[in-house]
C-alpha cells in the first residue's frame, strides 16, 4: 500500500490558490484529497471547489419542534396532568395566552438546535492535536494535499508553478 | 448655446469621496489589523484599573449593598405603596430591556439586509445586548422582595407541586428574556470564534487558554467557515422575531392591565420602537468611548457613527408617530381619568420629565441631526445619544410610576416619591453594565475582524464615465 503524505502551499492570494486547485486536479487528486485552511472566508465558489451539502436548517426545524413539544407540555400539560389552575374565570388552557410560551418555546428549541447542529457538524470541541498553521491569520492560503507520497515531487512542482510562498509538510498541533 | 456652456462652466463635477475614508475601502495587511485590534485588549494601564476598581465599588455598594438593605428591612424601604406598586425599579427594567435590543437591530437587521458598514460595529452592540440582558433581569428578581422564591417563577413545580401560571404576562417575561438572552449570548459567540482562533494563536499564558477553549479547535477549514456563515445566517433571521416579541411582552405586562394610560393596543410597537431607539444611541455613545479608549480609528470612522445617526434620526421620527399617536387617542377620547393623566404630565408633577423627554426624543434629534456636520461629529453625537437615554428612561418612568398615580376612582389616587434605595440599584445596574463593558473590552475583540476583511474583499473602486464609484460584489 503506498505511503500517504500530507503537503502545505501557501498562497498570498485567491487567485493564485484557485490556480493551484485546478492544477492539482489535472494531476488526479480529488476534492477529498485537498483541504483548505484560510483566516478570510473565500467561497467555494471563488476557489471553485464543490458546493457543501448540509442539513443544518433541518436540525433547526427538529430543534424547533422540541422546542414546541416542551412549550405544550408547560402549556397545555402541565394543566390537563397536574394541577390546574384557573385564572380571572379563563379557561384552564386558552388558546391565545398559550401561543406566547409556545413560540418562545419554539424559538429557543430552533436557536439551540442550529448551534448545537454547528457544533455537531463542525467536530467541536476539537481536543487532538490538528493540522494547522496560524500564518493562515495573516492573509494566507493554506492548501492542504493528502496524496501518494510517489506523487510528491509533482505536487510541489505544480503548487510552486502556482505560485505558492512556502511549500511543506504540516505539523500536528494542539489547538 | 452660450447659455448652455456657460452653465456647463458652473457645473461641479459629482463629489468623488476619498476611498481612503472608508474602512471597506482601504485594506491593510491582515496581521496590522490584528494587532491593531489586540493591542488594546493586551494593555490596561492604571486609569483602566481605577475605573475597573471604582465600577465595582459602586455594583458591590450601590447594587448589592442596597439590595441586601432591601432584604434586610423589606420592600417598604423603596417609595413604591399603594397606588404605584411598580416605580423606579421597573421603569429601569423596561429600559434595560430596550437598550438589549441595539445588538440585534445593528447586527441582525442590517445583516440580513446587506448594510456593509455595520461590519466592525455589529460584536460591539451585540455585547451590550447581553450585558443590558443581564442588567435588566436582575429586576424582577429584586422586586419579589424575597429573591429566593425565584424559583416560583421559573418552569419546574413547586413544594406544593403547583406549575407556574403560563398564562400570566410575568412568565412570558422569563420565557421570552430567557429566550432572547440564550440566542444573544450565541449569536455574539457564533462569530467571534475565527477571532477567538486569531488571539489563541497570538497570546501566551491564561489568555491562550482562554481562548484555547473558546474557539473549540477552529482551524479556517472550508466547511467550517460554510457552516459558520450558514449558522448566523439561521440566527439573524430567528432571532429579529425574537427581539420584536422580548419588548411586545414586556409591553404586555402595562398593556394587559385595566389601567388607564397602559391598555393600548399599539404598545407593542410602541415600546419595540422606543427599545430600538434608545439601542441604537447607546450603541453610539458606547462605540465612542471603545474607539477613543481603545484607538480603534481605524476601524470605527465617521462614516459608520453617521450611519447609525440617520438611523436615530428615523427612529426619533417613527417614536414620536408612536408616541403622538397614543396622546391623541387619550386626549380624544374623552375618558376623565385619562384627561388626568394628560394633565400630570402637561402641569402636574410629570412636567418636568415630560418636558425633558420631548426635547430629548424629538427637539434635540431634530434639530441636529439633520446636518452631515453633527452627524460626523463625535462629541456631538455622544452627548446627543446620552441625551436620547435621559429622554427614553423619563418615558419608561412616566408611563409606569406616573400613570399608575391616577386609578380610576379617586380615593385611589397617590404620589409617589422614589427613595434613595431605588435610584442607588438603579445607578447600581449602570455600574454593572458598565463594568460587564470595560471587562469583556479587554477579553474579547470587539472587532470581527474577518468580517472586515471579508467586506473589503467584497468593496472595490470602479470607473463608470467620468467618474469612479464604490462597487459591492456579492461573495455569497
Amino acid at each position: 500500500m503506498p505511503r500517504k503524505l500530507l503537503l502545505t502551499g501557501l498562497y498570498t492570494d485567491v487567485h493564485k490558490a484557485a490556480d493551484a486547485l485546478d492544477g492539482l486536479r489535472l494531476l488526479g487528486l480529488r476534492e477529498e484529497d485537498l483541504q483548505i485552511s484560510q483566516g478570510v472566508p473565500h467561497s467555494s465558489k471563488m476557489l471553485g471547489r464543490p458546493h457543501i451539502h448540509e442539513r443544518i436548517p433541518w436540525a433547526s426545524i427538529i430543534g424547533a419542534l422540541i422546542g414546541f413539544g416542551i412549550g405544550f407540555f408547560l402549556t397545555y400539560g402541565t394543566q390537563w396532568f397536574f394541577y390546574a389552575i384557573r385564572v380571572g374565570g379563563r379557561p384552564y388552557t386558552s388558546i391565545p395566552t398559550s401561543i406566547i410560551p409556545l413560540y418562545e418555546m419554539t424559538m429557543l428549541g430552533l436557536i439551540l438546535g442550529t448551534f448545537l447542529n454547528f457544533v455537531w457538524k463542525c467536530g467541536f470541541p476539537s481536543t487532538k492535536p490538528q493540522y494547522y498553521d496560524p500564518i493562515i491569520n495573516e492573509g494566507r492560503i493554506a492548501i492542504m494535499a493528502n496524496i501518494d507520497m510517489r506523487y510528491e515531487e509533482d505536487v510541489r512542482r505544480v503548487m510552486a508553478d502556482k505560485g505558492a510562498e512556502r511549500i511543506y509538510e504540516p505539523e500536528r498541533r494542539p489547538l | 448655446m452660450q447659455g448652455d456652456l456657460s452653465r456647463l462652466r458652473n457645473f461641479v463635477w459629482p463629489h468623488q469621496d476619498d476611498p481612503k475614508e472608508r474602512l471597506l475601502l482601504d485594506p491593510i495587511p491582515q496581521e496590522e489589523m490584528n494587532q491593531i485590534m489586540l493591542r488594546p485588549m493586551m494593555k490596561a494601564g492604571p486609569g483602566y484599573w481605577l475605573t475597573v476598581v471604582l465600577l465595582a465599588l459602586v455594583v458591590a455598594g450601590a447594587l448589592f449593598g442596597y439590595w441586601f438593605y432591601m432584604i434586610r428591612w423589606g420592600m417598604g424601604v423603596a417609595g413604591i405603596r399603594r397606588p404605584v406598586g411598580w416605580g423606579v425599579f421597573i421603569a429601569t427594567f423596561v429600559f434595560w430591556i430596550g437598550i438589549s435590543h441595539s445588538g440585534t437591530f445593528v447586527s441582525a437587521i442590517l445583516r440580513v439586509f446587506n448594510a456593509e458598514y455595520r461590519r466592525p460595529i455589529t460584536r460591539a452592540a451585540e455585547l451590550m445586548t447581553s450585558f443590558s440582558l443581564l442588567a435588566g433581569a436582575i429586576f424582577p428578581v429584586l422586586h419579589l422582595g424575597r429573591p429566593w422564591t425565584v424559583y416560583y417563577m421559573l418552569p419546574i413545580p413547586n413544594q406544593r407541586l403547583l406549575w407556574d401560571n403560563f398564562q400570566s404576562p410575568l412568565s412570558w417575561d422569563l420565557l421570552a428574556i430567557t429566550t432572547y438572552l440564550l440566542s444573544s449570548t450565541i449569536y455574539v459567540y457564533l462569530p467571534m470564534i475565527p477571532d477567538l482562533a486569531m488571539a489563541r494563536d497570538r497570546t501566551k499564558g491564561w489568555r491562550h487558554v482562554l481562548y484555547k477553549l473558546t474557539s473549540l479547535g477552529w482551524r479556517g477549514l472550508e466547511y467550517e467557515w460554510h457552516y459558520l456563515h450558514k449558522t448566523i445566517n439561521i440566527f439573524a433571521f430567528a432571532i429579529i422575531p425574537i427581539m420584536f416579541s422580548v419588548h411586545t411582552i414586556v409591553s404586555w405586562d402595562f398593556a394587559m392591565a385595566k389601567q388607564i394610560g397602559w391598555r393600548s393596543s399599539i404598545f407593542g410597537p410602541y415600546f419595540v420602537v422606543g427599545a430600538i431607539f434608545s439601542g441604537v444611541s447607546a450603541v453610539i455613545a458606547v462605540l465612542l468611548v471603545v474607539r477613543k479608549t481603545m484607538n480603534l480609528q481605524y476601524f470605527l470612522r465617521k462614516e459608520h457613527f453617521e450611519a447609525l445617526a440617520k438611523l436615530v434620526l428615523i427612529f426619533s421620527f417613527t417614536w414620536a408617530y408612536f408616541f403622538f399617536n397614543d396622546y391623541l387617542i387619550e386626549w380624544y377620547g374623552g375618558e376623565w381619568v385619562g384627561h388626568q393623566l394628560l394633565t400630570l404630565q402637561a402641569r402636574g408633577p410629570l412636567a418636568p420629565f415630560w418636558y425633558t423627554m420631548i426635547f430629548f426624543n424629538i427637539v434635540v434629534p431634530w434639530a441636529t441631526l439633520w446636518s452631515k456636520k453633527v452627524r460626523q461629529s463625535p462629541t456631538a453625537l455622544f452627548f446627543i445619544a446620552l441625551g436620547i437615554q435621559v429622554g427614553m428612561y423619563m418615558e419608561r418612568f412616566i408611563i409606569i410610576p406616573g400613570f399608575l398615580q391616577r386609578q380610576r376612582l379617586p380615593f385611589d389616587w397617590g404620589e409617589y416619591n422614589p427613595r434613595p434605595v431605588e435610584f442607588s440599584i438603579a445607578i447600581g445596574t449602570l455600574a454593572l453594565f458598565c463594568l460587564l463593558y470595560v471587562l469583556a473590552s479587554r477579553v474579547i475583540p470587539l472587532i470581527p475582524v474577518w468580517e472586515v476583511l471579508e467586506g473589503q474583499l467584497s468593496h472595490s473602486r470602479r470607473r463608470i464615465g467620468k467618474t469612479v464609484v464604490t462597487s459591492v460584489a456579492e461573495l455569497e
